[in-house]
Formats: C-alpha cells, sequence, structure tokens
C-alpha cells in the first residue's frame, strides 16, 4: 500500500468507532503494519486523532450545557474509594503521619474493619462455644444420672457462669466447661471427647479459687469419651479463676505433676 | 528529548499516574466539561454524570497506560470517552439517536464569534479554527461526519442512514476531514505533516 492509500483509509476510517474498525481487521492489520514503517504516515494519523478529540470541545464550546459544580466533589469520592480498596505501595521507612482529614477518614476505616473482623471472630468463637455447649448437653443426656436435677439447673440457668476448657494437648480436640450459678453451691463440670487415661492413671479435676487449687474429684470417662463432675461448693457461686483436668496417678496432691488434658483461664 | 511544562497535559497525566490528586484534579479541570456536554447532548444529564465518573475514575486508575509518544493525552482521554458514550448510545433506539445526532448537528453549524480571536489560548484558537471549519463545511460532509463520530456510525449505517452509495458516504468523510485538517494546519502549521498533492486535489 502506498501512503496516498494508506491516508485515504485513515481518513475514512478514523471516525468509525473502535468496534467497527474492528469488521475489518485484515485492513486494519494493513494500516498498523504501515503506520509500524512510516512516521510520516504515523504522524498524519496521530494529528487525525487530535483533530476528532477535538471535536467534543468544539461542542462543549457551542453548547450552554454546564457542568454540575457538585460532580468534582463525586468523582473525587469516588477517587478515595478506589485508593481505599487497593493496597498501598510500600514506602521507604517511615514518617509522623501529617494531620489531614484524609488520613484520619482511612484511619477511622481500617479501625471499623478490624472491629469488624474483631466482632465476626468473635460471634465464630461464641457460634463454636454453643455448638459445644449443646454436644455437652446432648451426652450428659444420654447418662440419665440421679444427678441429673442438679445438673440441669445449673447448666440450663440464664444465670448460669461458665468458664470454658481447651484442650491443652495438640493433637487433642478435647474440650469442657465448668458450670456454677451465683445462687447455688452445685459446681457442674463437663469435658468430652476425652482420651481413655493411660493405665495407672486417672483424671483429676483442678481448680483454683482465690490463687489455690483444689482437687474437686476423678473424671469418669465413658467409652464416648464424655466426662462428668457434679460437686456442691462451700459457697453459693464460686468464682474460679483456673481449672485444669490433669491425667495423674490417684492422690496425687499436685496439679502441676501430671499432663494437663484440657485447661481453662478467666 | 525536550520536557513537557510542568502543567502540560502530559506532564499531569504521568503525575496521576503516580496517585497525584491534585494533577488529577486539573486534568478534571481541563476536560470535565467537554466529556460532560458530550455524554448530556447524546444521552442524558444523569447518564452523562456517570459518563463523567467512569471516564475520570478509567484515568486515575490507568493513566498509567497512557504513552505520549502514540498520541496526545487530549485524545487518549476523548478517546475512552467515546468509547464509553457510544456504548450507552448503542442502547437507545434509532429515532433517539435520529434526534440527538441532529441537535448536534446544528449546533456545530453554528458560526463562531469572530471577536477577541487574539485573546484566545492557542487550544482555544484552534477550537475556534475547527468550530468554523465544521460550520463552514457543506451539509452532508458535516453530517457525515456527525454521524460517524458522535454517532458511532459505521460508513454502511450512515449510507442506509441518508441513503446514498457506501462510496459516496467515505468520499465525504475523507474530504470533510481533510478541510478540518487544513484549518488546524493554517493555525499551526507546524504542527501538522505536509499534505500529499492528493488532498491539494480535492474537490468539493
Amino acid at each position: 500500500m502506498t501512503c496516498e492509500h494508506i491516508r485515504t483509509l485513515l481518513a475514512e476510517t478514523a471516525l468509525v468507532n473502535e468496534a467497527n474498525a474492528a469488521n475489518n481487521p485484515a485492513t486494519m492489520a494493513e494500516v498498523a503494519s504501515h503506520l509500524a514503517t512510516c512516521a510520516d504516515c504515523a504522524a498524519w494519523a496521530r494529528e487525525n486523532e487530535r483533530l476528532f478529540a477535538m471535536l467534543p470541545m468544539v461542542l462543549a464550546q457551542v453548547s450552554e450545557v454546564q457542568l454540575p459544580p457538585h460532580l468534582k466533589a463525586k468523582v473525587m469520592q469516588s477517587l478515595e474509594a478506589t485508593s481505599a480498596a487497593q493496597p498501598k505501595r510500600p514506602t521507604r521507612g517511615w514518617a509522623w503521619p501529617q494531620f489531614n482529614a484524609n488520613l484520619w477518614r482511612k484511619l477511622g476505616a481500617a479501625m471499623l474493619m478490624l472491629m469488624l473482623i474483631a466482632t465476626f471472630g468473635w460471634a465464630l468463637q461464641l457460634n463454636s462455644a454453643l455448638s459445644q455447649e449443646r454436644a455437652l448437653r446432648a451426652e450428659y443426656a444420654n447418662l440419665l444420672t440421679f444427678q441429673q436435677e442438679m445438673v440441669l439447673e445449673v447448666v440450663d440457668s440464664p444465670k448460669a457462669n461458665k468458664l470454658f476448657l481447651r484442650s491443652a494437648q495438640t493433637d487433642s480436640t478435647a474440650y469442657g466447661k465448668v458450670f456454677v450459678r451465683a445462687d447455688l453451691p452445685h459446681v457442674v463440670i463437663m469435658a468430652a471427647r476425652l482420651p481413655i487415661p493411660p493405665a495407672g492413671l486417672v483424671y483429676q479435676m483442678w481448680l483454683m479459687r482465690d490463687g489455690k487449687y483444689d482437687m474437686v474429684g476423678v473424671m469418669p470417662v465413658n467409652p464416648q469419651g464424655f466426662g462428668l463432675i457434679v460437686f456442691d461448693a462451700d459457697m453459693n457461686g464460686p468464682i474460679y479463676q483456673k481449672a485444669l483436668l490433669v491425667a495423674q496417678p490417684a492422690g496425687t496432691n499436685n496439679p502441676n505433676a501430671g499432663t494437663f488434658i484440657v485447661a481453662g483461664e478467666r | 528529548m525536550i520536557d513537557s511544562p510542568p502543567d502540560s497535559d502530559d506532564a499531569l497525566a504521568l503525575r496521576v499516574a503516580k496517585r497525584d490528586k491534585l494533577a488529577f484534579s486539573m486534568l478534571y479541570d481541563r476536560y470535565a466539561r467537554a466529556v460532560y456536554v458530550f455524554a448530556a447532548h447524546l444521552l442524558d444529564p444523569n447518564e452523562a454524570e456517570e459518563v463523567v465518573q467512569d471516564v475520570f475514575l478509567r484515568l486515575w486508575n490507568k493513566a498509567g497506560q497512557f504513552d505520549s509518544a502514540k498520541g496526545v493525552f487530549g485524545a487518549w482521554l476523548m478517546q475512552i470517552a467515546r468509547n464509553r458514550v457510544m456504548d450507552a448510545l448503542q442502547k437507545r433506539n434509532k429515532q433517539y439517536r435520529q434526534e440527538v445526532l441532529d441537535e448536534v448537528d446544528e449546533l456545530l453549524a453554528q458560526i463562531p464569534d469572530e471577536s477577541n480571536i487574539e485573546q484566545m489560548s492557542w487550544e482555544r484558537q484552534q477550537q475556534h479554527a475547527l468550530q468554523l471549519a465544521l460550520a463552514q463545511l457543506p451539509e452532508d460532509q458535516r453530517r457525515a461526519i456527525v454521524l460517524a463520530y458522535f454517532g458511532g456510525m459505521s460508513h454502511t449505517e450512515i449510507s442506509n442512514s441518508l441513503a446514498l452509495p457506501l462510496g459516496t458516504v467515505k468520499k465525504r468523510i475523507a474530504l470533510g476531514v481533510s478541510k478540518l485538517r487544513k484549518a488546524l494546519q493554517h493555525i499551526n502549521p507546524l504542527a501538522t505533516t505536509p499534505e500529499k498533492a492528493s488532498d491539494a486535489k480535492e474537490k468539493e
């Protein structure tokens, strides 16, 4: 193709939008190939583009339509939203942040995000705790022991105070809870998914009150790994700071002399 | 190599690519009205606001893609605006498109005021020259250019719309564009490349 032919094509096709131009890819490819090697025609094409870009400017000159004054603020706000959604570029070193409204808005947004994450995490934890508690109750319902009525009075009461027990072993999913009620001396301790105690050892339950541990009983474990201890404290609604279920020889009087199975701390 | 002036479009676009809001604001002030008017005449005021937001958000996010070696900033930005407006315009029916394009054609047919040309900036003088050239174009050539640029119509669509042979449509557009180029060349002869002999032979 000659330069003349190319310029005729450019003049004919320059005003056709991209979608229409794409309908004739062979011609467009030929034009592009020529422009890549012919500086004069490339400059000619750029001049055309500049001319066409001026057409809306000319329309703006003759039009009485005015740009809404509020629009700039909207556009700038959308930039803020975009910037907030994009990851920050790494900075070299650190400097005291200057006081400006944007910074504090960003900090506020970050705090809000952290609070939402914390709330979400807390809700997940609460949900998990509630489901575990339901599982413990279901286990207990199967036992139907003489202690059932006492246990339900404490466990099912809205006044119940709970201390959560988590597995102290990385390879175990054992868990449990210590329930007390402010207006009753009954203390109910439940645990589930417990491994069967090794030969020669039992699970002794230790509770700390006023900084002092007491061994409150040996927790029997059924074949499903469920254990229960119910006893009456010397006062209504005792508050225990810590609770330990320890695998140790029966009669051991030291909570630290053994393997912690589940543990909780207020 | 000559550096661009600090407030040139190219320099500002470079700063926008580095997330400079002041530079963005300056480019907005230069081009937002043209984008808005373009969209408002072809669509409606509400959609025109959306177009302005979309176009300038794209500028904010894609300024790094602008290459001054390949063309001027205004052409790059207006191409973004035109693509956005054409997409929306294609969804309107044929009668609507005819009506809005008639209005644009009428506006561009107005002879501009000749006073105070000497006080105008070079850019404004160029726009004035282009406005005058558009107004002085034969009606059929201006109409073909308006349908193609502002209507986003293909040559075949223009041919059908004006009930003219395809070759005639192409010739009208080519002649019209050539005249507009000459009008700008008159304002700034150094900015344009020499026209070929074929251009000089063009007749209306």
